[in-house]
């Protein structure tokens, strides 16, 4: 399997996206830089987190009209693997590659923490890994990660089982207390219909080895990875 | 072309939660004004260009602020449009 990372001006996880991608899960990696108009041939394409362009109007608005957004569009229509995390999730929203938006935390407060989710679904390539109701600890590090859309986009989110993880407790229960940004629905990640792009708030790519304090994130590399075996 | 001054006001839609807005309402009330109800956040733009009349600058921004200015998910605008 090959993936690319996309480099943003104010990304600042490409290369700990690339480490874990390359280095420890094994897929062989490059970067993109978002001038870029074509993808090479790779089967996976990660917009990793950060800053990109200091999320001036909106966090991802500005990086969804870079050159590179056309091509990861109809790489993502032809069926490719697109994974956006943090800064990326914001940015495959704001493209319209994703249902909702991601919106400031309730509590006005940049998040930098630990936090557990609930596997969803391991019907897809991001979490075939995973069991259903495995608690995943990873770290959250946003401003802006607070799930928001109207009630018929999210009951169509929730029809249409589109919900890859949910905030929730060390045990894997949804509270009020266990969701840190205030997102509707507990919303940790989402798929598309199709099933090819995920967008998460968590950052996997910091919970790849135990030297980072978690390993429980490099599954959904090895996931992907396992899938092209 | 003569030019004008579009102003675009984005703010967010009613029912959509403004937690920075309810901050602000509380920063009023404790500087002493009371009665405040509710305040609500937004951003304006300020564009200055030529264009061939006020219809087309205001067309051409009504574009711009769909497709970049606002969130239409969460986000409600004006344009005015004045001649410089």
């Amino acid at each position: 399997m090959k993936a690319a990372v996309v480099v943003f001006p104010g990304s600042n996880c490409d290369r700990d996206c690339y480490w874990a991608s390359h280095n420890i899960a094994g897929i062989d990696t490059v970067f993109l830089w978002h001038k870029e108009r074509y993808i090479p041939p790779v089967d996976l394409v990660i917009l990793p987190g950060g800053f990109s362009y200091g999320d001036y109007l909106r966090a991802g608005a500005i990086a969804r009209v870079s050159p590179i957004m056309g091509a990861i569009r109809d790489f993502a229509a032809s069926g490719g693997l697109v994974l956006g995390i943090c800064n990326g999730f914001q940015i495959l929203t704001e493209s319209g590659l994703l249902p909702g938006v991601l919106v400031r935390n309730k509590s006005l407060s940049f998040l930098c923490q630990y936090v557990y989710i609930r596997v969803e679904r391991n019907d897809t390539p991001f979490t075939r890994g995973y069991n259903v109701g495995d608690v995943l600890r990873l770290p959250i590090a946003h401003n802006e990660g607070n799930f928001f859309a109207p009630p018929d986009m999210l009951d169509e989110i929730e029809r249409k089982k589109l919900v890859l993880f949910r905030y929730c407790d060390s045990n894997g229960n949804i509270t009020e207390e266990s969701n840190p940004n205030g997102s509707m629905n507990s919303i940790a990640g989402i798929i598309n219909e199709n099933g090819n792009i995920l967008g998460m708030m968590p950052h996997p790519e910091r919970a790849s080895e135990l030297i980072l304090g978690s390993r429980d994130g490099l599954g959904i590399f090895e996931s992907l990875k396992e899938g092209y075996a | 072309m003569p030019e004008f001054t579009v102003k675009v006001y984005v703010r967010r839609k009613e029912g959509v939660l403004d937690p920075e807005g309810n901050t602000i309402a509380g920063a009023i009330a404790s500087i002493g004004y009371k009665g405040i109800s509710s305040v609500r956040t937004g951003k304006i733009f300020i564009i200055r260009l030529e264009a061939p009349s006020a219809d087309s600058a205001r067309k051409d921004m009504e574009k711009v602020a769909d497709k970049l200015l606002s969130n239409p998910i969460i986000e409600d605008y004006t344009v005015t449009v004045e001649q410089v």
